[in-house]
């Protein structure tokens, strides 16, 4: 899914309780995974809130909710972000290049998976004319290790050859891209 | 197996003095528990805890006394929390995938387990109910889902 959808997602417990709204998405240092959301709470007029949920916590994320066990998991936001490398930068926006030094695009969005962790699996690029495609936004796959510095973002120029037009396709890709990686 | 539509504004009557106590005008809900534990009387601040209930018959739902015990007295407004109620909420799954709205309630007439709701986009068993509050009814998902 896009992680863009996952913005004022309800926070709801397993009691049928809506206890906040997903604010934001903090992805590890590495930029390979999610590790929580911040929160802000629910209604017209609540602001943010200083707690977060860590992905630990979360039991289901789908199209309509987070679901969790109970307010309970909720941790205070300053306490999650110092916990663990939380990746400081806004990939959001940033040029997506090529080893090889080719401009693939400016992100767009951050492709995510859900499993035991919540994956990033790609991004969404505005598409630079060098992917020769006719779509204004394409699914780009990410390696497993994504190597990502405060300057660009760099991926095997392999990533080209298994660019998706939309999500219905997308997985399959990112496995035969991070396949091919392996060789 | 009845449903809450079928059973609502069904009399309930007291056997030892033949009369009328009400009618049934809602179901209190255990959710975690899967049960109906008590009915809501129209026009009475009394609730008649499910222990109480002698037979939950076609024509009337039948208890042993008009006295209703003390603790029971007035316990309307305690159990009338959004808790404790299923019916017209929405449903979400564990998922976090929403499954419709709840338009209907199917119990076991003699043990009041909850044994099904009946949703705008279909039947959910009722063992899968996880808890029930203001935003939603939570139910287990039904299989494993992808992402």
């Amino acid at each position: 899914m896009r992680a863009s959808t996952l913005v004022k997602k309800p926070v709801v417990t397993l009691d049928g309780e809506d206890i906040a709204q997903v604010r934001d998405v903090l992805y590890e240092g590495s930029g390979g995974a999610v590790i929580g959301f911040t929160l802000s709470g629910r209604g017209m007029w609540a602001g943010p809130k200083d707690v977060a949920l860590p992905w630990s916590a979360v039991m289901g994320c789908g199209r309509d909710a987070v679901m969790v066990e109970s307010e309970g998991v909720l941790r205070d936001q300053e306490d999650l972000v110092n916990s663990q490398a939380v990746g400081d930068r806004n990939v959001l926006g940033s040029r997506l290049l090529t080893e090889t030094g080719v401009d693939l695009g400016v992100v767009a969005d951050v492709i995510v998976e859900v499993g035991e962790r919540m994956d990033v699996i790609g991004y969404e690029v505005e598409a630079s004319p060098a992917l020769g495609t006719e779509q204004r936004h394409v699914l780009i796959p990410l390696p497993d290790a994504l190597s990502v510095s405060g300057e660009a973002l760099m991926v095997p120029a392999a990533a080209a050859d298994f660019v998706s037009d939309d999500l219905a396709g997308f997985g399959a890709a990112v496995d035969q891209f991070r396949d091919s990686l392996r060789g | 197996m009845v449903l809450f539509s079928h059973a609502s504004r069904r009399p309930v009557m007291s056997i030892s003095s033949a009369s009328s106590l009400g009618t049934v005008a809602g179901f209190v809900v255990d959710a975690k528990r899967s049960r109906v534990v008590a009915l809501r009387l129209s026009g009475s601040d009394d609730v008649v805890d499910w222990e109480r209930i002698e037979g939950f018959g076609p024509d009337a739902v039948t208890v042993a006394d008009d006295n209703v015990p003390g603790e029971q007295h007035g316990r309307v407004q305690a159990l009338s929390g959004e808790q404790f109620a299923l019916m017209n909420k929405r449903v979400l799954d564990d998922g976090g995938n929403e499954a419709g709205i709840v338009q209907d309630v199917d119990f076991d007439a003699d043990t009041g387990r909850v044994t099904a709701l009946i949703t705008s986009t279909g039947s959910i068993d009722g063992d899968r109910l996880l808890g029930s509050g203001s935003y939603a009814v939570v139910v287990r998902a039904a299989a494993q889902q992808a992402g």
